[in-house]
């Protein structure tokens, strides 16, 4: 305020130098991994520039695999989560009683260790050959068959798989859209009743548009994190997740980086960039929808 | 009225359902951590209630497996992270938000663009980085990378900049510093806002499982997370669940508590700041 | 202590960066400030006073002139270094403190030796709480407070570290009417009792006039006039300083002198010469004081048509028209309540004007031109006289 203060640079000396070394060199650093052939780890050498990485990353199997699962678990958890999450909100704004025990219950998962659930969602789902598990347990009871969703079929791990990442997101999606709806203006439901306003009319024609930003916003959010997925997996399947046929993308990215495939920094950033720009098209595109529709129901 | 009570009655069934599905896997770590290993083993159907609980996990998960390491591992790593991060911010805030310098808006338009960029894409560069510079099991090697927020800082400037002019200047007239306005005004004043960042940091440390299983594979500093993924590929002879549901209670433990205590606090600072998911 | 101001010029960058012009909140300001004196800086919003006292306490520094307090050169000196006590409109106390340590925040930078023990800062803040009133608030958060009171522990942060200049910016306009009068009557009492040299920066003449030994009144970053408030009321060097001070305000018509007259419109009002002898049209400001109901025989009057006739107990005003006037502007006359019951609700109405109630000013630049009275000097005294009997 009172002259220009070129101290200011030493408030902000630290934050530049680490941001600076861990965010803004990494970007292009990573950018050159990715065209660098043959990089040895050990040697810090190459033979080469060019699109090969690329070339090698977009055909490994392992990688088409961590591509199609990944696309699986977004396209059933993002609008499984959000939809079921506004249910729950919807239903959490019209009751009094027991709403704060609710809500408080509601968030537990956010605050636990990922690991540490994923394994407990792991032993419940896991056939033994001492135990059938306690989800086995259930179906047989209704007149299933058990099945080992840990090690069994690939629509059962995929299933375990979208459950839990679904219980683990479902917290904040719960909160965001609670407090979305209960900031939307109660006089325009008072308005609307004295109209003669049906209640599904109510939610299409007034709460819907009013809380569509946050919902938005909860869609495009979903997206991103579920694109990186990778924590819950290990949390239920194990850190071998190639060999479990479950890898993601992000998860291919650290295994290529480190762990059983070892060492190959220059895959791992071609992967990642893939990821980048998988993850930035469908952000553009989901924003497109989004903007026309928030216009649209202005 | 009664389609209004039906509808109620449908409401409540349907949030204790979501609840059951939500509270069931604590109830089961808590249950199998309470079983007996030979009772566990025994039961082809599990039960969903024990009479005979025992404490015997508990003492296993602490004597065969490093749980108090890892448990001190991430207590440290959580404390020294948590604490170099909010030097680091709380400088940057104060400079964004009470001084002037020349470059200060492109500075900080650039800083909110670092907010978009991913974590996978940095990793990468970060791993080699901290691996060149001999940090792999390293306290420092683990902590160096999380140090920085852009989204924090960008939070408490926001947070500095609702405080009025004149307290500066009334400052400024007492002969006060800017470092001492900093620490005696501002940051007491926005206590409220700096202990929302604290535990979301601290959550966020608590968890943390990716950075970590990069950069350490010595045992002796694994955090929580990389410790039961430890423990459930090579702790307790890798069939000994009640033990390993015992770990993982333990763990879950402290945020639960920390939680609880503060209920609101967090509620209101992930919905302003948090994602996950 | 004495504070001066020489050609001191504050410019500031405009706000839209795209506009590379200086914004000029003061412009050549000199003036000088004498020991122990109540100074108010007066002026419209916007007129740079708030700048010249952030000047004068060091918050800012001029692009231009020099600041002296008691001859020193403290132009390049920090705030700190200036032995100020500051009060700003809004408090500035610190939300999270007690008004115990609010009081002692300033004492806590003190440094080498000039630190004090805690024992010594405590007997200083309970000195400084008795002064203006609070010691058994010392222990309460600002948020527990009314705003009067505040205010009161605002002033005695400002004076706990004895400074010897206290600056007051807008301190009162966040209080109600009535606390206000209050509260600026502790201002004086308090200033007068510690003997400070003060400045006190308002919008609100009352408050200027009411409390001040020195007037200033600004705008547009310069200084109009400078002097005793009753001299700049009875003397005002232009039309703006003669519209900003008295309520209601002054009447100002369109007028013209000529052969030895003054004329509003058709109005022949007032015998009068110039220096220069020369006849020219003005602006005629009367004060409502100055318009007195005439009798029959009086020849110099003005006429008008009454509107309306504001009851305010001791005096009323009469608002009437008159030809020479604008639309939507209105005459206000402030006679005693008698006088007024004989005048009707309606109908007309003449003044004759009280010649030291009258300025005139040029039609250009605003500035007062003198003039002589040339009528009988009887009257005018007599008129003068009624005047005071009246105040």
């Amino acid at each position: 305020m009172l002259k220009n203060n070129n101290k200011a640079w030493l408030y902000l000396l630290p934050a530049i130098v680490f941001l600076g070394v861990f965010m803004v060199y990494p970007l292009f650093d990573v950018l050159i991994y990715s065209f660098e052939e043959g990089y040895n780890f050990t040697s810090q050498t190459y033979h080469g520039i060019g699109f090969y990485n690329y070339s090698y990353v977009l055909r490994d199997p392992y990688f088409l695999q961590a591509v199609k699962n990944t696309f699986i678990l977004v396209i059933i958890t993002v609008p499984l989560s959000t939809g079921i999450a506004l249910l729950i909100a919807l239903a959490l704004n019209s009751i009094k009683r027991l709403k704060d025990l609710f809500h408080t219950v509601f968030f537990l998962p956010y605050v636990t260790n990922t690991l540490a659930v994923g394994l407990v969602f792991m032993i419940m789902f896991k056939k033994t050959p001492y135990s059938d598990g306690f989800i086995n347990v259930l179906i047989k009871a209704f007149g299933g068959n058990a099945v080992d969703f840990i090690d069994g079929p690939y629509w059962a791990k995929m299933f375990v798989m979208c459950l839990y990442t679904i219980w683990i997101v479902m917290p904040f999606k719960i909160l965001i859209l609670t407090s979305a709806l209960a900031s939307v203006d109660d006089t325009y439901y008072k308005a609307a009743k004295i109209d003669g306003t049906g209640r599904l009319r109510m939610f299409t024609k007034i709460t819907l548009p009013m809380i569509s930003p946050m919902l938005f916003y909860l869609v495009i959010t979903g997206f991103i994190g579920a694109f990186k997925a990778y924590s819950d997996e290990v949390a239920i399947f194990g850190t071998d997740l190639n060999s479990a046929g479950m890898n993601t993308i992000v998860g291919y990215v650290y295994d290529m980086l480190y762990g059983n495939s070892g060492g190959y920094p220059s895959y791992a950033s071609a992967a990642a960039l893939i990821l980048f720009v998988i993850v930035f098209t469908i952000t553009v595109i989901n924003l497109m929808i989004s903007r026309k529709a928030v216009v649209e129901t202005r | 009225m009664v389609k209004n009570k039906i509808m109620k009655t449908v409401v409540y069934i349907f949030l204790t359902v979501w609840a059951v599905i939500v509270l069931f896997p604590f109830y089961w770590m808590i249950l199998t951590s309470l079983k007996d290993y030979g009772v566990y083993n025994g039961e082809f159907v599990p039960s969903l209630y024990t009479t005979q609980p025992t404490a015997e996990n508990y003492v296993n998960a602490f004597s065969q497996v490093e749980l108090g390491r890892y448990f001190l591992n991430t207590f440290l790593f959580t404390v020294l992270t948590t604490l170099v991060m909010l030097v680091v911010i709380v400088l940057a805030a104060f400079a964004f938000s009470r001084l002037q310098f020349r470059g200060k808006n492109v500075l900080f338009a650039l800083f909110l663009a670092l907010m978009m960029i991913p974590n996978e894409l940095v990793i990468i560069t970060n791993y080699v980085t901290i691996t060149n510079w001999d940090m792999r099991n390293t306290f420092t090697g683990l902590i160096l990378p999380s140090v920085t927020s852009v989204f924090y800082i960008y939070l408490l400037k926001e947070n500095f900049e609702q405080i009025p002019d004149e307290l500066y200047k009334a400052a400024k007239v007492d002969g006060t510093s800017d470092l001492g306005y900093l620490m005696r005004v501002m940051v007491p004043i926005c206590q409220p806002t700096i202990v929302t960042i604290v535990i979301l940091k601290v959550i966020e440390c608590w968890n943390s499982f990716v950075w970590p299983r990069l950069i350490t594979d010595d045992p002796k500093y694994y955090l929580v997370s990389n410790g039961i993924q430890e423990i459930r590929e090579n702790g307790f002879g890798r069939e000994n669940i009640p033990a390993m549901m015992a770990a993982v209670v333990v763990i879950s433990i402290p945020l639960i508590i920390l939680f609880l205590c503060f209920r609101k606090k967090i509620m209101e600072g992930v919905s302003q700041g948090g994602t996950k998911g | 202590m004495k504070i001066e101001l020489k050609h001191v010029t504050k410019k500031f960058p405009n706000r839209d960066r795209k506009i590379h012009e200086f914004v000029v909140a003061v412009s050549d300001m000199t003036v000088e400030i004498p020991d122990g004196s109540l100074v108010s800086i007066l002026g419209p919003s916007g007129c740079g006073k708030s700048t010249a006292l952030n000047l004068i306490s060091g918050l800012e520094a001029p692009t231009e002139g020099w600041i002296f307090f008691d001859g020193e050169d403290v132009t390049d000196l920090p705030p700190e270094k200036r032995g100020i006590g500051m009060v700003f409109q809004s408090y500035a106390l610190y939300p999270h403190l007690t008004v115990m340590k609010n009081i002692m925040f300033p004492l806590e930078n003190l440094k080498g030796d000039k630190k004090l023990t805690r024992a010594e800062m405590k007997k200083k803040v309970e000195e400084v709480a008795r002064i203006v009133q609070i010691d058994e608030l010392l222990f309460r958060k600002p948020k527990q407070m009314s705003g009067g009171q505040q205010q009161r522990v605002a002033i005695a942060r400002a004076l706990v570290k004895r400074p010897r200049v206290l600056l007051l910016d807008e301190p009162l306009s966040n209080l109600d009417a009535r606390l206000r009068i209050q509260t600026r009557e502790e201002i004086r009492r308090i200033q007068k009792e510690t003997g400070i040299t003060t400045v006190f920066v308002t919008h609100d003449q009352e408050e200027a006039m009411s409390i001040s030994d020195i007037i200033i009144v600004m705008k547009q970053g310069v200084v109009y006039q400078t002097g005793r408030p009753q001299d700049v009321y009875d003397s005002p060097a232009n039309l703006f300083v003669a519209k900003f001070l008295g309520t209601p305000p002054i009447n100002v018509l369109g007028g013209e002198v000529k052969d030895g007259n003054l004329y509003v419109g058709h109005d022949k009002v007032l015998p009068v010469r110039l220096k220069d002898n020369a006849d020219r049209r003005v602006f005629v400001g009367i004060r409502p004081e100055g318009l007195i109901l005439a009798g029959d025989d009086d020849q110099y009057v003005l006429h008008g048509k009454v509107k309306s006739i504001q009851v305010m107990g001791r005096d009323n005003t009469i608002v009437a028209n008159h030809h020479a006037m604008s639309e939507g502007t209105d005459l206000r006359a402030i006679v005693s309540a008698s006088d007024a019951r004989s005048v009707g609700d309606s109908g007309n109405v003449s003044f004759k004007l009280d010649p030291a109630k009258v300025f005139l000013f040029d039609r250009e630049d605003e500035t007062r031109v003198e003039f002589e009275y040339t009528g009988s000097v009887n009257e005018a005294d007599e008129q003068s006289e009624e005047e005071h009997v009246e105040e």
